[in-house]
C-alpha cells in the first residue's frame, strides 16, 4: 500500500455536473489510487500532471473506454446515475459523454459520412433536419465558412487543425452533455490550437468540458479548475487561477514551476 | 416520465455479439479445416502398418514398391521415392538460390529504380504461371533437349530440377528481396563513410545481416519444390528406383501419388501404402513450416 | 587483387546474371505466347473438343469453378481476417489460429486436392464434381485470402474503431462501416490475386472436379439436369487439367497444339488478372484519398 500522501481538494460551489467516488483502475497493478473529483456544470476543467500520472487513464474511465482493459471500480455519478455499472448501456453512455482524442481521427470519408455516421446510428432523422444539425454543429466549431458549406470534401483532405475541429463537430453531432479531451491540441501548431481553445471557450456555456493537457499554459488559459495528478494519485483540486497562483502543494508548485517534468 | 436511455437495452450489445460470433465461426471452420486434413491423411495413411501390418522400417528403408499384383507378395519401400524428393529438391534450389540473390542484390542495392520497375515485375510474372505450364514446357523443349545432350529418355531429376528451380526463382527471389530492402540503411551508410566499395558494403552489411532471413526465403522455396506435383510428374518418368543418373527415369513422392491414387481401388494395400506415402508428405511440408518458424523466431528475439 | 577491381568485377558479373536470367523468362514466356498464338481463334474458344480441338466446356468449368470458389472462400477469409486483426489481437486463441493458417498456406496443393478426394469424393460421395472442386479450391484459396485480407485491415489505423466506439457506435457497425470499406482497395486486389492462383490450379482438381468434361447444354438452365451448364454436381475438367490431361494420358494428334492455345488462354487470362488487381488498388486508393 501507498502510504498516505499530502492531497488539497477543494469543493466547488458550482452545481455538479459528473463526479467520482473511490474510483480506481487497476491494470495488471493499481494505475489510479482511489480518486474523488468533483466536475462542474458548464465550466473547463483541466487535469495536468507528468506523463504516466493517471489523468489519461481517469479521464478514458469516464465514458468506458478502459471497458475490457482494465479493472475500474468506484462510482462515476453522472447527473444521480452511477455509470460505472455494468448494466448502464455504454452505448448510450458514450452518446452523453463524448470523446475526443490526441490525433485527429476522422474517417477517411466525406465530411458528410463523419457527421452523420453517429446520428444515423442512433436515431432516425429527416434529411432536412440531419443538413441543418451538420451546418450548426460546424459552425460551432468555425469550420462551416472555411469548407464552403462543401460536405462532400474528404475529411483527409483537411488541414490537422479542420480535422480535429471535424472531430469535435462529430461528438457535438450528438448533442452530449460532457465532453471528454485528450490532449487534443497537442499534435497541432499554435495557431490551430489557438482555434480550438476558442472553440472550447464558446463551447463551455453549454457544455462540461474536461480536458486532458500537457500544455500548462493552455490548461491557465482556458480552464476554470484544474486537477494535478502524480503517479497514479489525485494530488491537488482548485480553481485554476488559485492552483496556478499560489499552490497549496509544494508539489505541485515544483511541477508548475518546471522543476520536474 | 420518459426512461433514463441509460437503462434501455441496446442493439449494439446484440450487434457486437453477433458480429463477434460471426468472425469466430469463420476462424473456427479454418482450424476444423487444418485439424480435419491432418486426421484424415494421418488415420488412413497409417492403415498400412495397422491394418496391413507393413514394417514401419522397411517402409522407410526399403526401395522397392510392388503392389503384389504381378507375384501376389508385395514390396513397399518410400526411400527411392523420397530420396528422389530430396535430391531434385535439393538441386533445384542449388540452382536457384545463387540467382536469386544475386537478382536481389542487383535490386536492392545497384538499380533499386530500374531493379523495382522492370526486373522484379518480370520475375514475379513467373509466379503466376500455373505448375501444369512448366510441366508442358518441361516436356515438350526441356526432355527433348536433354535427350538430344546428355542421352537416356530425357526424362529425369535433372529435367525435373530444371523446371522446379525456374519455379522457385521468384520464390526465392521475392522473399530474398524484402529480407535485403529490411536492412537498416544507416548500416550501410556507415559503412560508406568508412571507404567501403559497393561490393564490401553488400558482402559485409547487407548479405551478413539479413543472412537469417535469406535462408527462411531458400526454405520457402525449397518447401515449395518438395510439395510441387505436377509440373514434376510430367517430366520425372514415373519408375519407383534409385536413379542411377540425373537423366534415368524415376519418381518422387508427389508424382507417384499423382499417378496412382485413381488407379487403385480405396481400402486395398496398394491404396492404403499411397496414404502413407501423402502422409510422408504431410509430415515434411509441416516440419518445414517449423524449421521456418524457428528460424523466425530466433530473429525476433535478435 | 584490389578491392575496387574486385567491386568490379563482381558488379559486372551481377549485371551479367541478370541480364541473362531476365533474357531467359522473357524468351520462356514470349515462346509461350508465340507458340499458341495462331492456335487461339473464336472457334477455339467457343467449339468443344468433340467437335475438334475446342475449349468452350473447360473454359466455362473454370470460370465457374472460379465463381464458386470466391462466393465460398471470401466470407470465411474476411470473417477470419477480423477476428484475427481487430478482435483477438494479442489472444492466444489468434496466434494459435495464425499458426494454423500459416501451416494451412504451406501445404502441397496436391495433399488439398487428395484430402477433398478423400472427404467429399469418397466419404460424402459428392463424386467428381463442380462443388468437390469448388469446396477443394475453397481449402486451398482460403489460407492465402485470409492472409491477404489481414493485411488489407492491418493498414486501416485503430484509431478508426476508438472514433466510432466513442460515438457509441457499436464495434461491429464501425468495423463493416468504417473499417472495411477502407480497407477494400486492399482486399479487392488480394482477392483479384487470389482468383489468378485458383484459375490456374490442377493439382487440387484433378481429383475432386474430375478429368472429364461432359458436353454442356448452355440453353438448360435447369441445375438439377446431368447435361445443364450450371449442375454442381457434374464433372468439370478445367483448362489446366485439360492441359494436364492432354500431356499424361493417351497422347493425342493434337494435344501440342490444343496445350498451346489452351496455355496462351490462361496466361493471358492470369495477366489479366493481375493487371486488373493492381488498376483497382489505384483507382479505389485514389477515390478514397483524391
Amino acid at each position: 500500500m501507498t502510504t498516505a500522501v499530502e492531497t488539497y481538494l477543494q469543493t466547488p460551489t458550482e452545481p455538479i455536473a459528473i463526479r467520482t467516488e473511490n474510483l480506481s483502475v487497476t491494470y495488471d497493478q493499481l494505475a489510479l489510487t482511489p480518486t474523488n473529483l468533483q466536475f462542474p456544470q458548464h465550466a473547463i476543467t483541466a487535469l495536468i500532471g507528468p506523463s504516466g500520472s493517471g489523468k489519461s487513464t481517469f479521464l478514458r474511465c469516464l465514458n468506458r473506454m478502459n471497458d475490457g482493459l482494465a479493472q475500474v471500480d468506484g462510482k462515476i455519478m453522472l447527473g444521480d446515475v452511477d455509470v460505472n455499472r455494468p448494466e448502464v448501456n455504454v452505448y448510450r453512455l458514450r452518446q452523453q459523454v463524448g470523446m475526443l482524442f490526441q490525433q485527429p481521427n476522422p474517417f477517411a470519408r466525406s465530411i458528410r459520412f463523419n457527421l452523420s455516421f453517429g446520428v444515423l446510428e442512433h436515431q432516425r432523422i429527416s434529411k432536412a433536419e440531419l443538413q441543418a444539425k451538420m451546418q450548426t454543429a460546424l459552425e460551432m466549431v468555425d469550420l462551416w465558412s472555411e469548407i464552403d458549406g462543401d460536405l462532400d470534401r474528404n475529411a483527409l483532405q483537411l488541414s490537422g487543425g479542420q480535422q480535429q475541429r471535424l472531430c469535435l463537430a462529430r461528438t457535438l453531432m450528438l448533442t452530449p452533455n460532457v465532453l471528454l479531451l485528450d490532449e487534443p491540441a497537442s499534435a497541432l501548431d499554435p495557431i490551430a490550437t489557438a482555434k480550438i481553445e476558442a472553440n472550447l471557450l464558446k463551447l463551455k456555456q453549454d457544455y462540461t468540458i474536461i480536458i486532458v493537457t500537457h500544455n500548462l499554459e493552455q490548461a491557465a488559459r482556458i480552464s476554470d479548475y484544474t486537477a494535478f495528478f502524480y503517479e497514479g494519485q489525485l494530488r491537488e483540486f482548485d480553481r485554476t487561477k488559485k492552483l496556478f497562483i499560489k499552490p497549496h502543494l509544494q508539489l505541485t508548485n515544483d511541477y508548475l514551476s518546471g522543476n520536474f517534468g | 416520465m420518459k426512461p433514463n436511455p441509460l437503462f434501455t437495452r441496446s442493439k449494439e450489445i446484440r450487434q457486437d455479439n453477433w458480429g463477434r460470433w460471426l468472425c469466430y465461426i469463420s476462424v473456427s471452420i479454418l482450424l476444423l479445416l487444418v485439424v480435419t486434413i491432418i486426421y484424415f491423411i494421418s488415420s488412413k495413411g497409417i492403415q498400412t502398418f495397422t491394418k496391413n501390418h507393413v514394417s514401419v522400417w522397411s517402409f522407410l528403408t526399403t526401395a522397392d514398391w510392388n503392389t503384389g499384383s504381378l507375384n501376389g507378395k508385395a514390396d513397399l519401400g518410400a526411400l527411392a521415392l523420397m530420396t528422389t524428393s530430396f535430391v531434385t529438391t535439393m538441386l533445384a534450389a542449388a540452382l536457384a538460390t545463387p540467382l536469386a540473390f544475386v537478382i536481389g542484390i542487383y535490386v536492392v542495392a545497384l538499380q533499386p529504380k530500374f531493379g523495382q520497375k522492370f526486373v522484379q515485375p518480370i520475375i514475379e510474372l513467373l509466379l503466376g504461371i500455373p505448375s501444369v505450364v512448366y510441366g508442358f514446357i518441361g516436356l515438350t523443349v526441356l526432355v527433348p533437349i536433354i535427350r538430344r545432350h546428355f542421352g537416356g529418355t530425357g526424362f529425369g531429376i535433372l529435367a525435373g530440377a530444371l523446371i522446379l528451380a525456374l519455379m522457385i526463382l521468384p520464390t526465392i527471389t521475392s522473399l530474398a528481396i524484402e529480407s535485403m530492402r529490411s536492412v537498416d540503411p544507416s548500416y550501410q551508410k556507415f559503412a560508406y563513410t568508412l571507404g567501403c566499395t559497393r561490393w564490401q558494403v553488400i558482402y559485409h552489411v547487407i548479405l551478413r545481416i539479413s543472412a537469417k532471413k535469406l535462408v527462411v526465403a531458400v526454405i520457402y522455396g525449397v518447401a515449395r519444390a518438395f510439395g510441387e506435383a505436377l509440373a514434376v510428374q510430367m517430366v520425372i518418368g514415373n519408375t519407383v528406383q534409385f536413379a542411377t543418373n540425373l537423366v534415368s527415369p524415376t519418381a518422387t513422392l508427389t508424382s507417384k501419388l499423382t499417378t496412382d491414387i485413381g488407379n487403385t481401388i480405396d481400402g486395398t494395400l496398394p491404396n492404403n501404402a499411397l496414404w502413407t506415402l501423402a502422409l510422408i508428405l504431410l509430415l515434411i511440408s509441416l516440419a518445414f513450416n517449423l524449421i521456418v518458424k524457428g528460424f523466425t523466431k530466433g530473429d525476433r528475439s535478435a | 587483387m584490389n578491392r575496387y577491381l574486385i567491386d568490379r568485377i563482381c558488379r559486372w558479373l551481377i549485371y551479367a546474371v541478370v541480364a541473362a536470367v531476365v533474357a531467359l523468362i522473357l524468351i520462356f514466356v514470349g515462346f509461350l505466347i508465340t507458340k499458341g498464338w495462331s492456335t487461339v481463334s473464336w472457334q477455339f474458344l467457343t467449339t468443344t473438343s468433340d467437335d475438334g480441338i475446342g475449349i468452350r466446356d473447360q473454359l466455362f468449368n473454370s470460370l465457374y469453378l472460379l465463381i464458386l470458389t470466391l462466393i465460398l472462400s471470401c466470407p470465411i477469409a474476411l470473417g477470419s481476417a477480423i477476428a484475427l486483426t481487430i478482435y483477438g489481437e494479442k489472444s492466444r486463441f489468434a496466434a494459435v489460429a495464425k499458426m494454423a493458417i500459416q501451416a494451412l498456406s504451406s501445404l502441397p496443393s496436391i495433399i488439398i486436392g487428395l484430402f477433398g478426394f478423400l472427404l467429399l469424393v469418397l466419404k460424402f460421395k459428392i463424386g467428381f464434381s463442380v462443388l468437390s472442386g469448388a469446396i477443394a479450391l475453397t481449402f486451398f484459396n482460403l489460407p492465402i485470402l485470409t492472409q491477404s485480407m489481414s493485411l488489407a485491415i492491418a493498414t486501416v489505423p485503430s484509431s478508426r474503431l476508438n472514433a466510432g466506439i466513442s460515438l457509441g457506435v457499436s464495434q461491429w457497425h464501425t468495423i463493416t462501416k468504417v473499417v472495411l470499406p477502407e480497407a477494400i482497395p486492399g482486399m479487392i486486389s488480394g482477392v483479384v490475386l487470389s482468383a489468378g492462383r485458383v484459375f490456374g490450379e490442377a493439382a487440387a482438381l484433378i481429383y475432386t472436379a474430375g478429368q472429364s468434361a461432359p458436353k454442356l447444354n448452355y440453353a438448360n438452365w435447369n441445375i438439377f439436369d446431368g447435361n445443364s451448364f450450371l449442375n454442381p454436381l457434374r464433372p468439370a475438367e478445367t483448362l489446366a487439367v485439360h492441359i494436364w490431361k492432354l500431356n499424361t494420358e493417351s497422347i493425342g494428334p493434337n494435344a501440342e497444339l490444343i496445350s498451346r492455345g489452351t496455355i496462351v488462354v490462361l496466361i493471358i487470362t492470369i495477366v489479366a488478372f493481375n493487371f486488373l488487381a493492381r488498376q483497382l488498388a489505384n483507382h479505389w486508393q485514389h477515390k478514397i484519398y483524391r
